[in-house]
This record gives C-alpha cells, sequence and structure tokens, in this order.
C-alpha cells in the first residue's frame, strides 16, 4: 500500500460506510482524506485547515450540501477550494444547481469507482517544487 | 328534474373526491419510491464499489473462485440498481411527473448513438444492429425521452436475440407523428403474451431474466405520457417488432446552424459490433450521448 502523499480531501458524508469507500478510493490515488459526517463537523475542520478539494454529499442530517457549498464560496479563506458535490438522490435540475452553486463537479452514487479516483487527484494542485 | 339533477350533483362530487384520493395515493407512492430508491443507493455504492475495489486487486490478492464470486455481487448490485432506477421512473411517470423538453433532433441519429452505446452488449453476442440509414428530418421530441425509448427496445431485443442474429431500427416520420421499430430474429412472442408483455413484472418462461422487467412498462408509460402508443407485431420462432408512435411535429427550419457538431470520428469496429455498411456512415456522425442522464 502507498504512503498517502497528496491533499487532504474533505469528505463531507453522513453515511458512514460511504465515507470509508471515498476514503479507500482517493488513498488508491495516494490522496490523504479527512472526514467529516455532518455541516457542523465540517465547518469545525475548516475553521482549522483549508484543503484544496471538498467531496460534500447533498444530504446531510443538519442541512442540504448545497447551501453550504454557497457559503464555502462566498468566504474567501475557503473560495478556492474544488468542490464535488455527491448525491443518492435523482433530483431534476441538481447538477445544474451544483455547478451554478459553483461546483468543479457533480457525481451520482453509486460513484463510477475509478473515475472518482481520478477526479479527485485532478483537482488538486500539484505540489510546488523544493 | 331537480332530484335527478341534485343526484348527479352528488355522484360527480363522489368521483372528485375518488379522483382526488386516487391522485394523493399515487403522488404518496411516487414519493415513497423516490425516499426509498435514495436510502438503497447508499448501501448499494458501498457493496459496488468495495466489490470493485477487491474484484481488481486493490485488497490483496484473490483466487480465481474469490474474483467470480466478486464478479457476481458486483453484477448482482449492478442489476438491483437497474431495477431501483426503472422502478423510480415507472413511480414518477404514473405520477405525473415527466417533464417533456422538446427540441429538434434528427431520430436516425438518436437511433445510432443508441446503437453506438450499446455497442459491447453487441460485440458479446455477435449480433448486427442496422439502423435504417435514410434520414427522416428533424422532428420536434423530447431527445433524452426519445433515447430512452429506443435504447429500451434495443436493449430488450439484443436480451432475446441469440448469438449471430439480427437487430434492425427504422424510423419513420408522417402526418406529424413520429414512427419508431425495432426488429429482432429472437424466438418471438405468442399472441396471447403480446397484451400483458408492456405490464410490470411480466418475464416470459424459459427467456433471459437478468432484466428488471420493468423496462418495456417504462417504455410504455413514456410513450403513453407523451400522447403516443406503443405495440409489438411478432411471428413465433422468427421474430418480433417493437414499435411507438410519438407526436412529432417536423422541426420549423432545418437549418444548417443546427446540425450536429462534429467531435471527430468515431466508428464502431466491426470486431466490437457488426454494423451494416448501410448504417455505418450514421454511427460516424457523432459522439454517443451521454445516456446516464437522468431527469
Amino acid at each position: 500500500m502507498s504512503t498517502p502523499s497528496r491533499g487532504p480531501v474533505l469528505v463531507i458524508e453522513d453515511h458512514p460506510v460511504s465515507r470509508l469507500l471515498f476514503e479507500r478510493v482517493l488513498e488508491l490515488e495516494e490522496v490523504d482524506v479527512i472526514g467529516a459526517g455532518s455541516i457542523g463537523e465540517a465547518e469545525q475542520l475548516l475553521s482549522l485547515t483549508v484543503p484544496p478539494v471538498i467531496v460534500v454529499d447533498l444530504q446531510l442530517p443538519d442541512g442540504y450540501g448545497l447551501d453550504l457549498v454557497r457559503r464555502l464560496k462566498a468566504d474567501v479563506r475557503t473560495s478556492g477550494c474544488a468542490i464535488i458535490a455527491c448525491t443518492a438522490q435523482r433530483v431534476p435540475d441538481e447538477e445544474r444547481l451544483a455547478l451554478e452553486a459553483g461546483c468543479a463537479d457533480f457525481v451520482t452514487k453509486p460513484i463510477d469507482t475509478w473515475a472518482f479516483a481520478r477526479l479527485g487527484r485532478s483537482l488538486i494542485p500539484a505540489p510546488i517544487p523544493g | 328534474l331537480l332530484t335527478r339533477t341534485a343526484q348527479l350533483g352528488r355522484a360527480n362530487q363522489t368521483l372528485a373526491d375518488r379522483n382526488d384520493k386516487l391522485q394523493h395515493a399515487t403522488e404518496a407512492k411516487s414519493r415513497f419510491v423516490a425516499n426509498l430508491s435514495h436510502e438503497l443507493r447508499n448501501p448499494l455504492n458501498a457493496v459496488i464499489g468495495f466489490a470493485e475495489l477487491m474484484h481488481a486487486g486493490r485488497s490483496g490478492q484473490l483466487t480465481g473462485r474469490q474474483e467470480e464470486h466478486l464478479g457476481i455481487i458486483r453484477g448482482s448490485a449492478r442489476h438491483l440498481l437497474a431495477l431501483i432506477d426503472d422502478a423510480l421512473d415507472l413511480a414518477r411517470v404514473e405520477a405525473g411527473h415527466v417533464r417533456l423538453d422538446p427540441e429538434p433532433v434528427e431520430p436516425t441519429t438518436v437511433a445510432a448513438e443508441c446503437a453506438s452505446s450499446l455497442a459491447t452488449v453487441c460485440a458479446g453476442k455477435a449480433i448486427q444492429v442496422d439502423i435504417d440509414p435514410r434520414p427522416v428530418g428533424e422532428v420536434v421530441v423530447d431527445a433524452a425521452r426519445l433515447r430512452q425509448v429506443i435504447t429500451n427496445y434495443l436493449s430488450n431485443a439484443i436480451k432475446f436475440t441469440p448469438p449471430g442474429g439480427r437487430v434492425k431500427v427504422m424510423t419513420r416520420h408522417e402526418r406529424e407523428r413520429l414512427l419508431i421499430e425495432v426488429s429482432d430474429s429472437g424466438p418471438g412472442i405468442q399472441p396471447a403474451d403480446r397484451m400483458r408483455i408492456f405490464d410490470e413484472f411480466v418475464q416470459l418462461p424459459g427467456r433471459d431474466r437478468s432484466g428488471s422487467g420493468l423496462g418495456l412498462a417504462v417504455t410504455k408509460l413514456i410513450v403513453e405520457a407523451q400522447g403516443g402508443e406503443v405495440g409489438v407485431r411478432s411471428i413465433p420462432g422468427e421474430g418480433s417488432t417493437f414499435y411507438a408512435w410519438l407526436p412529432a411535429p417536423a422541426a420549423p427550419v432545418p437549418a444548417p446552424a443546427r446540425l450536429p457538431k462534429r467531435h471527430g470520428t468515431e466508428q464502431i469496429s466491426a470486431a466490437a459490433a457488426p454494423i451494416s455498411a448501410e448504417s455505418s456512415a450514421q454511427l460516424t456522425a457523432r459522439r454517443p450521448a451521454h445516456l446516464a442522464r437522468h431527469r
């Protein structure tokens, strides 16, 4: 197993098994992952660190994921984070709403495992040499 | 006369009340199916995802038997997902929650895209798909729903056609209506089964039962929701032709600007899916659309 060396990616997902899957899939691309199970928990973590990539499930126990996305995009500290919206629901127009809110991409569950791994890695800026 | 009018008024009220209750019940069912679909997708995400990681050897080396079993888990989970998607679609259409976005499309091109998206399945069974190459011209119809109808009919035809068989797609436009016909060289359908083949969960005995059993029911509802009709003609032992008539006015001005953008050519190789020479020109016209987009 390779040592995680990039990231971190913040995964905001209340379903523990799905969160673990995101972690394991991103580990394949040597990406380090931190997890949060709610918007509240995510906001606490974000007050300490600003990750380059955030994966946010849209149905969270304490709110709607896109409301969080809009707040993060309006905050200068977090506006540069690349956000991947993720949902288990097939709601018409949600993809358009997510992209309009500033998400870099939109994925539906079940995720395409390998495409998700590549997407996570591709959104992390390359480390500055030296 | 007054008594009769009062009686009729009460009867009308009772009917209206029952209609209301039925509508509410249908909407409640649709909401239930939508919630269930969401609740099932989370565990399925884990089942499919972890099975894929293991199957690819990312959790350690596997024996041949373990690899085989993981492939079955993954395949069955995907089957379950297709069932959930079809059930959700069915509930949405039944509850009248179908949003139609009519736009000018060239049906022959759409048919070619649908065939391209199923090329791998065709290749696995060495089935040749012929698309009638005569363009019918641009018509105004909901493109995503048209793709769903053609794809459902095509998947069905490919599934029930024995290896080495042929499937043909024909489109025609007449009197503001679009006809789509998908013919196969499968076992055919007995007259008694032709009426019920479009019912939910009907799968004929002795046939491949790998589908959800909802594909044709969804197709029928989608077509009828647009004011169209579906049907099947069949000669047992020779094959079947499934058809759909959809209301589709001709596009007002077939301006050159509206022609599909070419993203470079993409041709299915003969090995990947045997496509007849007459239809290969159509298949090179446009990159296959992303069919997984849901409304």
